[in-house]
């Protein structure tokens, strides 16, 4: 059974008491958090990771619109629940801000909060990305296939050496796509640490749908326009193959990182995508499964 | 005993199967033709126990509010609500339907918030199943990033897959990049594309089963 975090912030102990006792009612499996302030909401998020956040609009300090405000810069992912009786909200001020709203007092709004809290934390329906069809499976087949990375670490590398070779670039890797994080498996380059999935080139070619996805330029690609973390690199061409397990889960992929604008031939693609494949067969041994036969391709498994 | 299936939502004098409840769907076409159709979608085949959510970025409420009341046979104001979200908070109408204002189109919060206190208000009226319009997509991606407008469709598609609602997002793919298009697309259930020709409008369907694949004649105009 799935356990959902939750923070609940509210000024008023008795309002933020029953929010508590609501939750703790509806949801099957949950850990919750409280804070008397917006302050207080930050500290903790600071230090926790939440599936989503219930907050009451006025805050002392703030209000619910500023922390869902700051929310989505720190944890993009997270859903925030607006849950107040008030009607009398300044959203100009905070106009990104977009969150769920339930009005305290109507009838059956603590069954409504209880939904949208379990919509935000199960299918993360406040992300800034696109989500495969199957989420949750996708994200047990990591848990399945991902297991003894120090038996996987050698020969992933030298897969990466070999990418980086016929690519003639520095930097190639393995990258799995985890709930909130993009993390490394492998890469012939300076490792790197885990990064925010919003962030993450990777995060896209998992959803492409064509096995492999070129992005000749990320300056010019809409999608990764303000992406602060990748302006922090050198990356400007990227080529990533999607590392899918015979059951079709892309756990992340195979990725080509370029200094300079560049453009992917067809062959450069069907390269990394069998390269990809040899990354699925060292992740299957490991798995104790035994890799596909010669010949058989990717489409062959579908 | 098992829970019993939410009725799927039918669509009267469209060229369209039914579709299960707690769908999205993206209305894909330049013009006014998609936003024709998407108002189709959510008036046509309401049955009694079914509220409606307009959300225009182009039209003000009173405009829509008075079309709808026209165009219908036997309008009930009572089941529509209305977010008129083009800062121009032109709201005042005697055909009963409510309708709440945002200051601008670029305030993504107050429209999600407004859409939120609509979704409730019909359905304390007895209205357990709400169809909603965003007219358009491509209006808010002049004012805001596209991971912002990722957020905003992922989270009203998750309040209607949560509450078995139908929801149509309309977007004209020409004035943008086909990559974002793309992603946008990916967040719905499925995706409508229309046209308009010489010879008529049609419309094809794809990532929705049991929908017309190939192009097929669709009159909006009926």
């Amino acid at each position: 059974m799935r356990n959902t975090t939750v923070l609940v912030v509210d000024a008023d102990e008795q309002a933020r008491t029953a929010t508590v006792e609501t939750l703790r009612t509806g949801l099957e499996s949950v850990t919750i958090h409280t804070a008397e302030s917006l302050t207080a909401a930050r500290e903790t998020l600071d230090r926790e990771r939440v599936d989503a956040v219930v907050t009451a609009y006025e805050l002392g300090d703030g209000n619910g619109l500023e922390l869902a405000d700051g929310l989505h810069s720190t944890d993009p992912a997270t859903g925030c629940i607006l849950y107040t009786d008030q009607t009398a909200l300044d959203t100009e001020a905070v106009p990104d801000a977009i969150v769920e709203f339930v009005h305290r007092g109507m009838p059956d709004a603590e069954r409504r909060l209880v939904a949208l809290v379990e919509e935000a934390s199960i299918q993360q329906s406040h992300a800034p990305y696109p989500l495969v069809d199957s989420e949750a499976d996708r994200l047990d087949a990591i848990e399945d296939y991902i297991r003894d990375t120090d038996a996987t670490a050698g020969p992933l590398e030298r897969l990466t050496r070999l990418a980086a070779a016929y690519f003639e670039v520095e930097v190639v890797s393995v990258n799995i796509i985890k709930q909130r994080t993009q993390e490394f498996l492998a890469t012939s380059g300076p490792a790197w640490p885990p990064e925010k999935r919003s962030d993450s080139l990777s995060t896209h070619t998992i959803v492409n749908e064509e096995s492999v996805m070129a992005v000749e330029d990320v300056g010019e690609d809409p999608r990764f326009v303000d992406n602060e973390s990748l302006e922090s690199t050198d990356i400007v061409a990227y080529l990533g193959a999607k590392i899918e397990t015979p059951e079709g889960h892309a756990l992340g992929s195979l990725c080509v990182y370029d200094d300079e604008p560049r453009t992917f031939s067809a062959a450069d693609k069907a390269y990394l995508e069998l390269l990809a494949d040899l990354v699925v067969d060292v992740l299957m041994l490991d798995h104790g499964n035994t890799p596909e036969p010669p010949g058989e391709t990717r489409e062959g498994r579908r | 005993m098992s829970k019993q299936r939410p009725e799927r939502y039918t669509f009267d004098g469209l060229p369209l199967d039914e579709v299960a409840a707690g769908s999205t769907l993206l209305v894909a076409g330049r013009g006014r033709l998609a936003s024709k159709l998407a108002q189709r979608l959510v008036l046509a085949g309401q049955t009694a126990s079914e509220g409606a959510i307009l959300v225009s970025t182009n039209t003000t409420g009173r405009a829509l509010a008075d079309n709808c009341v026209d165009q219908s046979p036997d309008p009930d104001a009572d089941s529509l609500g209305i977010v008129d979200a083009t800062g121009r908070a032109d709201a005042e109408t005697d055909t009963g339907a409510r309708i709440e204002t945002v200051s601008s189109t670029a305030d993504l919060t107050g429209i999600s918030i407004r859409f939120s206190v609509l979704y409730s208000s019909l359905y304390e009226k007895g209205f357990t199943r709400v169809r909603t319009s965003f007219d358009s997509l491509s209006m808010l991606l002049l004012y805001t990033n596209p991971k912002t407008i990722t957020r905003f469709v992922h989270a009203i598609a998750g309040r209607v897959s949560a509450t078995d609602g139908f929801c149509v997002f309309v977007i004209d793919p020409s004035m943008h990049d086909s990559r974002i298009v793309y992603t946008l697309e990916h967040l719905c259930d499925g995706r409508i594309d229309v046209r308009g020709e010489e010879a008529g409008d049609s419309l094809q369907v794809s990532g929705l089963p049991d929908q017309p694949a190939e192009w097929t004649s669709v009159d909006l105009d009926p």
